[in-house]
């Protein structure tokens, strides 16, 4: 069967995170994960993702959860190097949306450039990316709801 | 289910032989286990992969000398002392297994905050980097 357009999600930091230290709104995290661990939606990650999860456990001294946790990204989703395609099209990003007021890292330029490389909506709670145009934003709740 | 360490490297610890094959033979015959996990060392990259466990299974239990010797005839297939070992495949981890896994009593920043936090310093570093602050 083709692969939908709608199908293919990139996945923020802060989603998988909601899911792992278990907080409100978790169900809706459970619910996307399911989707795509059954395959009915085609999660990505960025290595961003990855190295920032790592820094995450390690500061809050549960590293020896990591290979868990890496396991099951490696496992389910389609991991997106950063590649020189995707550090060019960030610094893109970077330049157009940081301005002024408006700030825009690094890892959120390189998660815009690999939502926009893979055709893929980037799942996020983060508010720094409501002025991003190129790239769908969506949060899991609106996601699922258009399911 | 139990976990323990192997060294595949014979030359390094060729000491550590004989408990092994004791602590093999304790989970399968005593315990009529089939099925246990291993640390496994990487010998080409002289590190423990400490996290990376195998789920095995014992196809056989052949005691042929005294003289424990490690060695790897497939890629997913060792023997150690006399006792072949097959990988089988790694865990699949479930969705319910992550749930709530890095949840703290004190918790004090929810999962966008934290990111955020990550990212702000980032951005302001790579400003000054750049020279545009």
């Amino acid at each position: 069967m083709k692969e939908k357009k709608n199908d293919l999600v990139l996945v923020d930091t802060g989603v998988l995170l909601k899911f792992l230290l278990g907080e409100e709104g978790k169900e809706t995290i459970r619910e996307l994960l399911i989707k795509i661990v059954s395959g009915e939606v085609r999660g990505f990650i960025s290595v961003v993702t990855l190295s920032e999860l790592v820094t995450i456990c390690i500061r809050r001294k549960k590293e020896f959860l990591i290979p868990t946790i890496l396991e099951f990204i490696h496992q389910n989703f389609t991991i997106v190097d950063t590649t020189s395609e995707v550090a060019i099209l960030s610094g893109y990003f970077k330049a157009k949306y940081s301005k002024k007021k408006e700030t825009l890292s690094h890892a959120d330029s390189i998660l815009l450039a690999c939502g926009f490389l893979y055709s893929c909506i980037l799942l996020t709670y983060d508010s720094e990316f409501d002025k991003v145009k190129d790239v769908v934003i969506q949060t899991p709740e609106k996601f699922l709801m258009g399911k | 289910m139990r976990i323990y360490s192997v060294n595949d490297n014979p030359t390094q610890t060729p000491d550590k032989g004989p408990l092994i094959q004791e602590f093999i033979l304790h989970h399968a015959h005593l315990h009529h286990q089939r099925r246990v996990r291993l640390h496994l060392l990487d010998a080409r990259r002289k590190i423990w992969m400490r996290y990376l466990t195998f789920k095995i299974q014992i196809i056989m239990i052949k005691m042929r000398s005294q003289n424990i010797h490690l060695q790897r005839p497939r890629k997913d297939h060792i023997t150690i002392g006399g006792i072949e070992i097959r990988v089988i495949s790694k865990p699949k981890i479930g969705v319910e297994q992550l749930e709530g896994i890095l949840k703290l009593k004190d918790l004090r920043k929810s999962s966008t905050e934290l990111v955020r936090d990550l990212r702000r310093r980032d951005y302001e570093r790579e400003e000054k980097r750049l020279g545009f602050s």
